[in-house]
């Protein structure tokens, strides 16, 4: 599988440019988390208090890895379901978070909000969570580390396939399909 | 007298690290042949070629390095059948299984996944309590089988009070409007199970038995239910929702007998992965 290659660092340079339907292999740091650190982040952003991590430019992984060892490395890391992050994504997409990173569909009204934002969905095959985890270099908790699974990671990306589910242009791959 | 038998708890413990470890890690022969089939299959689409040669390379990544199929190591369902002539010593064998399931989830690193407070959400890091069904059959054996859930799944469970004088095309429908509402949020291709009768929450309880002991089907139903797959499959969400087949590699029945009045039917979504694993002691 020849698929192009996509740093992280960099994402302004391409993001416009990779195309739904496609798979592209993603290189470099993101976030991980899920429902419970969403719901805390927008806690603390309502409360007007600071947050642990930079929204600007974020890219968020949807996912709860199986158990880090020492050096970071899961066995396991593959999406979970992006649906359940709805409603956090107005308020993340308007402090600057750029892609989402998860499985499965998301609602009309979510697409329309990707495109006013610039922002794409990204998505890693659903049950492939070992192989995907091979493609991660290691996980670390930066945030809400009490919550085990579901804290907030630091994840380093090295070669990992996503499928490219809507793209800036607006093109949608759960819908268009060759 | 003399086939009674003492077994210790601890041996059954045991025995669920052990299924659990099996079930979490290897992939049935019978998905494996589905995957395979499918991805070299000139008429699917290019995109959704990739997608499974990606969990084909994932069951087989996961059988060498002893990793989970999936990181989503789910809740731990446990169906044991215990022959009458059996005495069980040691700790209770709901602690037992409990032990087990920590034993196999901390010793392989998979994940805790259950929070002990639904409201409070404080992960109790030991991925218990295990679902278990404990059935008291004849004779002095005890049969153990362990079934992973993953939440993706379980999120897709359907009960569903239909007419009871419903078809088995009016199951089927409400089988097909399932998979229409669940998308690809379940991780497809499927396996359906579905529970027809008994009371509502048996219904469920059948949906996830006839995964792995689904009914016997007449060669009258089995040709139905083909034609039903071919149906589900003719939506064309596909792995991982991008088109393509399959969406549904089979559909699961299990009946039980039910109120005059009613006709329960519990629907169980299950992903590939399909992780269950059975042993006899």
């Amino acid at each position: 599988m020849r698929q192009k290659k996509y740093n992280l660092e960099d994402l302004d340079t391409w993001l416009f440019r990779i195309r739904a339907g496609t798979i592209i292999n993603l290189t470099g740091t993101s976030l991980a988390m899920r429902d419970q650190a969403h719901k805390k982040i927008i806690q603390l952003l309502n409360e007007d208090k600071s947050i642990p991590i930079s929204l600007h430019n974020s890219i968020i992984y949807y996912v709860g890895p199986t158990q880090p060892d020492k050096k970071g490395r899961v066995l396991a890391a593959g999406p979970t379901t992006s649906a359940r992050m709805e409603n956090f994504l107005p308020s993340f997409l308007n402090k600057g978070q750029k892609i989402l990173i998860g499985k499965g569909e998301l609602s009309k009204s979510s697409f329309t909000l990707l495109k006013k934002y610039g922002a794409v969905y990204l998505v890693p095959v659903g049950g492939a969570g070992a192989y995907l985890a091979s493609k991660i270099e290691n996980m670390t908790p930066v945030a809400f580390r009490e919550l085990g699974p579901e804290a907030v990671f630091q994840v380093v990306f090295n070669d990992f396939p996503v499928i490219v589910a809507f793209d800036t242009m607006g093109r949608n791959a759960f819908e268009i399909k060759i | 007298m003399n086939d009674f038998r003492i077994v210790q708890t601890a041996q059954i413990a045991d025995t669920v690290t052990e299924l659990c470890i099996k079930s979490n890690i290897y992939l049935r022969r019978f998905v494996k042949t589905a995957l395979l089939r499918n991805r070299d299959d000139a008429s699917n689409t290019e995109l959704s070629k990739k997608i499974l040669n990606i969990l084909i390379k994932n069951y087989q990544l996961a059988q060498k390095s002893n990793a989970p199929l999936c990181q989503d190591t789910g809740v731990v369902n446990v169906f044991i059948d215990i022959g009458q002539k059996i005495l069980l010593n040691g700790i209770t064998l709901s602690n037992a299984i409990d032990r087990g399931v920590y034993k196999a989830y901390k010793g392989s690193r998979f994940r805790m996944s259950i929070v002990q407070n639904p409201l409070l959400r404080n992960n109790n890091f030991k991925n218990t309590p295990a679902m278990k069904y404990i059935n008291i059959v004849s004779g002095n054996k005890i049969k153990i089988t362990v079934l992973i859930k993953g939440g993706g799944s379980e999120n897709a469970t359907r009960l569903v009070l239909i007419s009871p004088v419903s078809t088995m095309d009016d199951i089927y429908d409400t089988i097909i409007d399932t998979v229409k509402k669940t998308g690809a949020r379940a991780c497809p291709p499927y396996i359906i199970g579905a529970g027809i009768g008994g009371t509502s929450d048996d219904a469920i309880l059948l949906s996830k038995k006839a995964l792995f002991s689904p009914d016997r089907l007449s060669d009258f139903h089995k040709a139905e239910k083909a034609r039903y797959i071919k149906k589900i499959n003719a939506l064309n969400i596909g792995p991982a929702g991008f088109g393509g087949h399959p969406t549904v590699l089979d559909i699961r029945l299990k009946f039980a007998p039910t109120h005059i009045a009613t006709m329960p039917v519990g629907i169980s979504i299950h992903c590939n992965s399909v992780r269950y694993a059975t042993k006899k002691i």
